[in-house]
Formats: structure tokens, C-alpha cells, sequence
């Protein structure tokens, strides 16, 4: 592997400098030695983890970290999700600047096939995350993938959503995760500590209104710039079957 | 000590890393330093996710969760500094952007 | 064994791929053999018994990044068939990429 990576870079059009080149190598050996040096070893938190999973609600582990155990993990990211959707939005004017052509009949009636069927598939990835893999973040990435082929061909399906419901839907996640995290601690409990009866209702409505938040601020990032609220076909957003299945 | 896979994918990882550094520092152009970024992001993610698989029986689910918020994370941090990339081409004047791309054309 | 191989098979051509993305003189291509890293590193979750990272990876990392990677190209092409059409008396044969 370190033959290939110094070969590469040698005959790689001078890339880098010969001093980075050592400098590179020096760290590739570095990071490798420190990694394949004894005395590293630790059993991880899986012991602890499994020990602890009937508590969680759900059957998954990963889910159980990403929405139980660490949960904070998950609101912080929804946050980032939010600032990277306001940060993309600042850099441009409000408006709309896709000028193509309508799509052919083969292209908008298989994006009108396939949009529902990706709804769904998302939904099924939400519920499938309680005890295999699945989750909000893979059905939020499907809704926003779905959203990003209305945006590619500039559907019609786009103008019947409503254009407000954008902000208030990506504003959604990190806010409602926000609120649940907020009534534990009022409680008396821990910051994101669930209620243990109801830790299982909590997290199902926590990943269903992430993964909605979730494929929104996606397709919204793809789209670049903030629809105009009373323009035709100026939006970035989920049709309203996305809303519905979500709910 | 290390299983096969974990010594492979666990180098891949440190390599992918190092490549990605190279890229940063080399590149001209703005959108293949993005690129390089991204390249850098997956080996720490293929590092973290060796580091779960290699080292005891049992898979550790942390790193895998963590990963996960990362790359959501980094799909964000791309988007934003895509935005950013196109609002520098857009707003340089002529001269600097045929500088910036004449340095780009060197690579 | 057979996985043996396929693991080291794999990393290689993450890592040409990488380094082709860096050193491919055409960003358009650059961005498509981006695209196909990403596909292959969600191959190398699967074989990391990492499935949700999998999903996550083909359908973030490698779907919506590539999207939004070609997207930006586009604009910055109009960006520079702009500038072409600021200064179209000089001489520009190396345009469009």
C-alpha cells in the first residue's frame, strides 16, 4: 500500500513537492505505526452497550446510540443540517435559476413513477431502523434524493407545495429535537433522557421528524437558493406526497 | 493481533487520508480541494469503522453511529463550501479569475 | 481467501480512484470517478458489517454529494461562459470545463 502511494505520487504530474512528498510519507508511516503498534487494544463500548439496549427502546444498536445514547449527537447534526441550509441560502438571492427545457414524456412520467416508490422506500427504511439497518438518516437521504430529481426536472409536482412550508419543515428537526430535549430536563431529568416507557414512542417521532427535516434541508441544499414564495416552479422542496408518508 | 481485513481497510483508511492531505495542499482549483476534503473525510470514516470491526469480537456500534452523523455532516460542509466556491467565481473580477485558472491549468 | 482478495482489490482501486479523482486533468471526470469512490466505499462498509453506513454512504456520500458536485460545475461553466462573453475578442480555445 505505501509503494503504491509513493509511486503514484512520483509519476503523478508533480502533484505535490518532493518536501510535502517526505513530509506526506513521514505521516502515512506515522499514523500506520501508531496503528499497527501493540498496546492499542480496548473492547470498545459494545459490552456496555448490549448490556444497556433492552432500556433503549429500539432493537438496533446503531439506532439505539445514534437516537438514545447519544442522542445529543444526532440533535447537533440536525443543527449543522440547519446552518449549512441558511449558510447556502445567504450566499444568493432569492429566486429561481433554472431555465431548462421541460423534461420529455419518458423522463416526467418515470420521475412521477418514481418519486412515490422513493417515498416509500423511505418510509420503509425509517421503520425498518428499529431493529436492522435502516434509519432517519438513510430515509431522510432518500426523501432528499427524491427531492433532488424534482428539482433536476423541474417537475410541475414542485409548484403544488406550498412554498412556506419549506422553512417551517427544515426548521422542524432540529427544533422538535430541540423541545423533547428540553421537556427531559424541565422534568427533572437528564438532557435527552427519555422517559423509559415511552423511549420507544419518542424515538419513532423523534426519526420521523428528522428524517422528513432531514431530506428537506438535503433537497434544499441541492437546490442552492431560496424558492420565491409567489413564483411558478421556483421551488426546491418535497411534494406533498413526501409530507404525507413522513407524517 | 490485527485480522486481515482490519490491517487492509485500516491502511486503505490512513492512505485515503494522505492522499486526500496531498490533494488539499496541491490543488489549484477550488472544486477538486472540496473533492480532497471529501477523500480525506471517507479514510477517517473507513479508519473509524476499522478501528470498530478489528478490535475485540463484538462490533462496536459507536464509531458506526458516529460515522453516520459525519457523513451527514460532511454532505452539509460540502454544500456549504460549494456555494461559497461558486459565489468566489462569481464575484472575482476577470483578472483574478483567469489568475485563479491559470494556476488551476498548471495541475 | 477469497475475501482476502476481494478487500485488497478493493482498497486498491479505492486509492486509484482517489488519486485519479485528484490528478484527472478534466473536473467533470474527476466528479464522475468521485461518484463511483463513493459507490465502491459503500461496498467496503458492507464488507466492514457496517450496513446502515452502507445506505448512508451510497445514498449521501456518493448520490447527493455527486449531485451537488455536478450541480456547482455547472454554475461555474456559466460563470466562465460569462467571462467569454465579457471578452470575446481574445483568443480562448481552452474554455468549457
Amino acid at each position: 500500500m505505501r509503494g503504491s502511494d509513493s509511486t503514484g505520487q512520483s509519476r503523478g504530474r508533480g502533484l505535490v513537492s518532493p518536501v510535502h512528498l517526505v513530509m506526506l510519507i513521514g505521516l502515512f508511516t506515522a499514523l500506520s505505526w501508531g496503528y499497527l503498534a501493540p498496546g492499542l487494544e480496548s473492547s470498545g463500548l459494545a459490552h456496555r452497550l448490549d448490556a444497556s439496549l433492552v432500556d433503549s427502546g429500539v432493537e438496533s444498536r446503531v439506532t439505539a446510540v445514534l437516537l438514545n445514547f447519544r442522542a445529543y449527537d444526532t440533535l447537533l447534526e440536525c443543527f449543522v443540517l440547519f446552518l449549512g441550509v441558511v449558510a447556502v441560502w445567504s450566499l444568493r438571492p432569492v429566486g429561481s435559476d433554472r431555465h431548462d427545457p421541460p423534461p420529455g414524456l419518458i423522463l416526467s412520467s418515470l420521475v412521477r413513477l418514481l418519486v412515490p416508490l422513493m417515498v416509500l422506500v423511505g418510509g420503509y427504511l425509517l421503520w425498518a431502523g428499529s431493529n436492522q439497518a435502516g434509519g432517519a438518516f438513510q430515509a431522510g437521504a432518500i426523501v432528499g434524493g427524491a427531492g433532488v430529481l424534482l428539482l433536476l426536472t423541474s417537475s410541475p409536482l414542485l409548484s403544488a407545495f406550498p412554498k412556506g412550508l419549506l422553512s417551517w419543515g427544515i426548521c422542524l428537526g432540529p427544533f422538535f429535537f430541540l423541545l423533547v430535549a428540553v421537556i427531559a430536563l424541565g422534568q427533572g431529568r437528564n438532557f435527552m433522557e427519555y422517559r423509559r416507557e415511552m423511549a420507544a414512542m419518542t424515538i419513532v417521532a423523534l426519526e420521523a421528524v428528522a428524517a422528513l427535516s432531514i431530506g428537506l434541508s438535503l433537497a434544499a441544499l441541492f437546490g442552492g437558493r431560496r424558492p420565491e414564495a409567489h413564483q411558478e416552479m421556483a421551488g426546491q422542496d418535497e411534494p406533498s406526497p413526501g409530507e404525507g408518508e413522513e407524517r | 493481533m490485527i485480522s486481515t481485513p482490519a490491517l487492509v481497510y485500516g491502511l486503505t483508511g490512513l492512505l485515503l487520508f494522505v492522499v486526500g492531505l496531498a490533494g488539499l495542499i496541491s490543488c489549484a482549483q477550488l472544486l477538486r480541494k472540496i473533492l480532497a476534503a471529501n477523500i480525506m473525510a471517507s479514510g477517517v470514516f473507513l479508519f473509524l469503522v476499522t478501528i470498530a470491526h478489528g478490535r475485540g469480537i463484538v462490533i462496536d456500534p459507536v464509531p458506526h453511529a458516529m460515522v453516520l452523523t459525519g457523513i451527514v455532516v460532511s454532505v452539509s460542509s460540502t454544500a456549504v463550501a460549494l456555494a461559497l466556491a461558486c459565489r468566489v467565481q462569481e464575484t472575482a473580477n476577470i483578472h483574478d479569475l483567469r489568475k485563479i485558472r491559470a494556476r488551476g491549468d498548471e495541475r | 481467501m477469497v475475501g482476502s482478495a476481494f478487500d485488497i482489490i478493493l482498497c486498491l482501486t479505492l486509492v486509484w480512484l482517489a488519486w485519479h479523482v485528484l490528478t484527472s486533468p478534466d473536473l467533470f471526470k474527476a466528479v464522475v470517478l468521485f461518484i463511483c469512490f463513493g459507490l465502491l466505499m459503500a461496498l467496503g462498509w458492507v464488507r466492514l458489517q457496517a450496513p446502515d453506513v452502507a445506505l448512508a454512504e451510497a445514498a449521501i456520500g456518493s448520490g447527493l454529494s455527486g449531485a451537488l458536485f455536478l450541480s456547482a460545475l455547472r454554475r461555474l461553466a456559466s460563470v466562465r461562459q460569462g467571462e467569454r462573453r465579457l471578452d470575446r475578442n481574445e483568443e480562448r480555445d481552452d474554455e468549457g470545463q
